[in-house]
């Protein structure tokens, strides 16, 4: 016995003509395999239909107003971790590229060469600054040293001091856009 | 979407976050049904819709206020809880962890409850045994009565996909009424992917 186009029917669900109602119902009253399926079908879609729909466990709203700042946090920590991670890879790369063209435009003992007079220079640098350092020093009075040393290291202190103060700040501020209450 | 909603979602989308908990308040049964349906477990349920929430709460700014919120947010919802399943592989399904909020029946008689749970059980292992989109598209007819172009807006798949996964879901669903324990059921199921799909 043919079965088609009836079990399409069944299970399409969908819109039936007159003549196709017929049709169907007089193939289902003869098979018998056709009527076990549909009469299974329809078990099953009132058994669907009639569940309940399940709601969360209590108290889930504040569940989720509790979660909400931890989880704001991990996606700004998260967000850091990536603008550093691609810093660095972008730098990375800048330095390969410069590296290789350096290295495809210059022979290796030339760059060498190169690298050692820089060093070198710098160094001289540096023994030029010094001197004129201990010169300037030599000249100016003791005491203006000791100032210009106390009030220097103080600067530098009070600056440090307003940036840890400032860090401290931003830890301990709560994630925009949230308010606890 | 009433007009209380749209206000709300312009707040949101204006950058009031507290205003999003009324939208928490409003959808979490549905949005739990459906990941509860989708998992067939409950701890795996509430956080499946902790995290679509979530989700939401993140993308609300490209929310289409032209298409439906509800059709939207199920979609978030069935996304995520389909790609657990995938990730998972082996399906399980928790039958005596009910959720505790389930509708009470009101009639006092204890058969007639029992024999609800059990048909419950039965209807959750059916389930189970589909494809995870499959079953989504059943969930998404059956309890929240969406119509086909809304299943396909949903799972971002055509009409006629839709209808092709209903109709094999349908078939799978009355043969394992019918023969609990075949071989396909053994073996996971033996699907034969229409081409279109």
């Amino acid at each position: 016995m043919n079965h088609q186009p009836y079990e399409n029917w069944i299970y399409s669900e969908a819109d039936l003509t007159r003549d196709q109602q017929i049709k169907l119902n007089q193939h289902i009253s003869d098979c018998n395999k056709c009527r076990q399926k549909q009469l299974a079908w329809q078990s099953v879609r009132r058994s669907m239909v009639n569940l309940p729909v399940i709601p969360p466990k209590s108290n889930f709203v504040l569940r989720w107003k509790k979660a909400l700042p931890n989880r704001i946090k991990q996606k700004q920590e998260n967000q850091v971790r990536l603008f550093f991670i691609l810093l660095f890879g972008f730098s990375f790369l800048i330095s390969a590229l410069l590296v290789t063209i350096l290295g495809v435009t210059h022979s290796p003992i030339g760059w060498i060469t190169n690298t050692l007079n820089t060093l070198t220079e710098i160094t001289l640098l540096w023994k030029q600054i010094s001197n004129s350092i201990v010169l300037m020093a030599n000249t100016i009075p003791r005491q203006m040293i000791r100032t210009l040393w106390i009030v220097s290291t103080s600067i530098v202190s009070v600056l440090a001091l307003f940036w840890f103060g400032a860090l401290w700040k931003i830890m301990k501020r709560e994630p925009q856009g949230v308010h606890t209450k | 979407m009433n007009i209380d909603e749209k206000e709300v979602l312009k707040q949101i989308q204006q950058g009031d976050s507290d205003a999003f908990t009324y939208i928490v308040e409003t959808y979490q049964t549905p949005v739990h049904n459906l990941c509860y349906r989708m998992l067939g477990n409950g701890q795996e349920a509430e956080d499946a819709a902790q995290e679509t929430f979530w989700r939401a709460y993140q993308s609300i700014n490209r929310y289409d206020p032209n298409r439906s919120f509800i059709t939207w947010l199920l979609s978030i919802a069935a996304h995520y809880c389909i790609d657990q399943q995938r990730k998972k592989k082996l399906l399980t399904f928790d039958i005596d962890l009910l959720p505790e909020g389930n509708v009470p029946d009101l009639t006092p008689q204890p058969e007639k409850i029992f024999s609800q749970k059990e048909e419950g059980k039965k209807v959750q292992a059916l389930l189970s045994s589909l494809k995870p989109i499959d079953r989504t598209a059943i969930v998404l007819k059956y309890w929240y009565d969406f119509s086909e172009k809304e299943i396909s807006q949903t799972l971002d798949i055509s009409v006629s996909a839709v209808k092709s996964r209903l109709f094999r879901a349908r078939q799978l669903l009355s043969k394992q009424w019918q023969f609990p324990k075949t071989e396909e059921v053994k073996a996971g199921g033996v699907f034969h992917e229409s081409p279109t799909i």
